[in-house]
């Protein structure tokens, strides 16, 4: 583990400090910090920057076009694929609050915390998610979707990335630049590794140990896969196509999330214990 | 982190994720681009052959379409025979096609040599005549008019419109004696050129193209090696469990009168499901002793778009789509008892190409457009039969993905056991 400067990370104390370090007074800090005026300005840029992408690919791909060929590819994979992005940020925001209250917390402090932070998530990822139907449904006028499961998918990744966000809190400075790299680039890569590549297990088994972030843009769309990492890694070496089932993917996510809550409260509670020695 | 600087994190790490997609056009030089079917060797596909099959299937559609044909083969091989032999001959008589009964007749055994045909070899020829045991074979095309005027390339003017299906539900099992009539120096699946010539052509056309269909031994599903000296004679046993669908939908709007761009496209559908095996036993000759092949289509669900647009200019624009491709096939060979399988499936680079839309403006026309009338949808009505045919054949043939998420339930499920003990160690043992 990463040995963390002190400076970084001052213990919280608790003669001088007051004790609002129990389940509620944690789950609260997320809750309020989502009716701020901090995070209705990040949705109202989430939404600005989704219609920015969406130009953004059509002038490339008009681009293109003056070449002769145009090649179209479902642009609501990569919409999709920034709803985890948007949560992320605000899961990692929302637990860096008050780091030094939560590091006092205990373990019922850091589950708070983490109910919290789903539960906020969740409402913010609601809110992108209707974004992107509504654009996707105003440029192009139709939803051909799985609107329920596409859903179920997307909150098990809310519970997974908040998770991990806690986690990475723990122990990084920048949580929600690894908690980024972790997700859309080390697991789709040591499943492309592991998968296709040396080929020591088929991408079915892969993607029923472990939570892929394409699963989303799969089920999503009904199996249009995504333009993402692991996906555009099959051109280095082909493979049969990921797949998905919904029920087991949220279990998946959830089981690892849980994985990572219950490491963020053993680091918390041995930093804890070794700063008691002192 | 503020607002804006997190808006641009999150916009770049999805430009970043999408630049993947943007691999096949940066990787092809311009110059060299150009339409994958313009690059197949002709060579590759045994062109003629192919070709000859193709139209001899074009006439046969329009023969059978428009009405359901059953065959119920029962026990007795000499009067399924016979139902074959009696359908052959009302089809010759409707294509104004003269034959002699001993041509009919060997059509009627050509029928037995299909599966080996297509699995093994063309290079026999049946001998006697061909047992059909118990079985069925159901057969409802309806696809439209101009579909069959297309595909035999004929006519100025083209009724298009409407909305055409076809489901063929096959049980068939037969016998035939079958001689070689050359040197027979290996065996393969008929067409498999096909298949490598089309990854070449689109391998050259982008790095991933070239990827879109596995086949972990393409040797193998093109050629094995033997050695059946000619005039060897066998006993061919075939067993073919197969339910195909497929579906054929035209929109246009040349029928309109306004100024807008005219355009023509076709969407169309092909789902196959089942088995097809052929066993062969030598009798004389030489060669190996057995040959087992078997097709397993575990499924096939091929959906694409293919059109034109442009259509009142003389430089008109070429579309391909693919809505959904899906493909997992397996093919074994057992020759004296040596095995060897291969899967051709369709790749994850290819979910990626499930909904692109490919155009190349500006390709030449041929002179002027010879204008199709439109026929407004409607249903063509449909003789009593073929409904309950054409729809259980999509029942059967169309795939719904399966994956089974017990793993995933387990690990989990496991996990999160794991988790919550850990949790209540440290909460209840170490009191934190």
């Amino acid at each position: 583990m990463t040995e963390v400067a002190a400076s970084e990370y001052p213990m919280f104390d608790k003669h001088t400090e007051a004790l609002e370090i129990g389940f509620i007074d944690n789950m609260k800090i997320p809750l309020k910090r989502l009716f701020s005026l901090k995070v209705l300005i990040s949705l109202v840029l989430a939404i600005v920057s989704l219609i920015a992408i969406m130009y953004i690919i059509e002038f490339v791909m008009q681009k293109v076009a003056a070449s002769g060929m145009t090649i179209n590819f479902p642009l609501l994979c990569l919409l999709m694929l920034s709803i985890p992005a948007w949560t992320i940020s605000f899961a990692s925001s929302t637990l860096l609050e008050r780091k030094r209250k939560l590091n006092a917390s205990g373990t019922a402090g850091i589950l708070g915390r983490y109910v919290g932070t789903v539960i906020a998530g969740t409402i913010l990822m609601t809110i992108v998610y209707a974004a992107v139907y509504g654009i996707w449904y105003w440029s192009y006028g139709n939803i051909d979707l799985d609107l329920v499961n596409s859903y179920l998918i997307m909150v098990s990744f809310v519970v997974l990335a908040a998770a991990l966000a806690l986690f990475f809190n723990s122990i990084f400075v920048h949580a929600s630049a690894f908690t980024y790299l972790v997700l859309f680039i080390l697991i789709p890569v040591l499943a492309f590794l592991i998968g296709p590549y040396f080929g020591i297990m088929q991408m079915q088994e892969v993607s029923s140990y472990m939570p892929l972030i394409d699963t989303i843009a799969t089920t999503a769309t009904d199996g249009f896969g995504g333009g993402t990492v692991l996906t555009a890694s099959f051109v280095l070496k082909s493979s049969p196509p990921i797949l998905a089932d919904v029920s087991g993917s949220v279990v998946l996510s959830v089981g690892w999330a849980l994985i990572f809550v219950a490491l963020t409260i053993i680091v918390q509670y041995r930093r804890e214990a070794k700063y008691e020695q002192q | 982190m503020n607002s804006s600087k997190k808006a641009l994190s999150v916009m770049a790490v999805l430009l970043m994720l999408s630049g993947a997609l943007f691999i096949p056009v940066t990787a092809t030089d311009a110059e060299e681009r150009s339409l994958p079917y313009a690059d197949i060797d002709p060579e590759d596909i045994e062109d003629e052959a192919l070709q000859e099959v193709l139209d001899k299937l074009v006439e046969l559609l329009n023969v059978i379409r428009g009405e359901a044909h059953i065959f119920d083969f029962t026990s007795d091989v000499e009067e399924n025979r016979q139902k074959i032999h009696d359908f052959l001959e009302e089809a010759a008589a409707e294509l104004e096609m003269d034959l002699p009964e001993d041509e009919i007749k060997k059509l009627t055994n050509y029928f037995g040599v299909i599966p080996m045909v297509l699995l093994a070899t063309t290079m026999f020829d049946p001998v006697g005549d061909i047992d059909i045991g118990e079985g069925s074979l159901k057969v409802a095309v309806g696809i439209p008019d101009f579909l069959i005027e297309l595909l035999k390339n004929e006519g100025e003017q083209v009724e298009l419109g409407g909305f055409g299906e076809m489901g063929i539900l096959m049980d068939v099992h037969s016998d035939i004696n079958v001689k070689a009539t050359d040197d027979v120096e290996r065996i393969g699946v008929f067409g498999s050129g096909l298949i490598t010539a089309l990854n070449n052509a689109l391998g050259s056309y982008s790095n991933i193209a070239k990827n879109l269909i596995v086949c972990d031994d393409l040797d193998m599903l093109k050629a094995r090696p033997v050695s059946i000296g000619k005039d060897s004679e066998y006993a061919v046993h075939t067993d073919t469990n197969l339910a195909i669908y497929s579906s054929f939908e035209t929109n246009t709007n040349l029928h309109m009168e306004d100024g807008e761009s005219k355009f023509v496209s076709f969407n169309i559908c092909l789902h196959i499901r089942g088995s097809i095996s052929n066993e062969m036993e030598r009798i004389s000759g030489t060669g190996p002793q057995t040959i087992k092949t078997e097709l397993d289509f575990n499924s096939t669900d091929i959906d694409f778009v293919f059109g034109m647009g442009n259509l009142n200019s003389k430089s008109r624009d070429i579309l391909v789509g693919i809505d959904k491709i899906s493909m997992d096939v397996g093919y074994s060979s057992d020759i004296d008892g040596e095995v060897k399988s291969c899967s051709v499936r369709n790749s994850g680079v290819l979910s990626i190409a499930n909904g692109i839309l490919i155009s190349r403006e500006g390709s030449e026309g041929s002179g002027d457009v010879p204008v199709p009338i439109y026929v407004p949808d409607k249903p063509e009505p449909r003789p009593p039969g073929m409904d309950d045919i054409i729809n259980s054949a999509k029942e059967q043939a169309i795939t719904v993905q399966k994956f089974d998420p017990t793993t995933q339930y387990m690990v989990g499920g496991a996990l999160a056991g794991v988790a919550v003990l850990l949790i209540a160690i440290i909460r209840f043992g170490k009191k934190y």
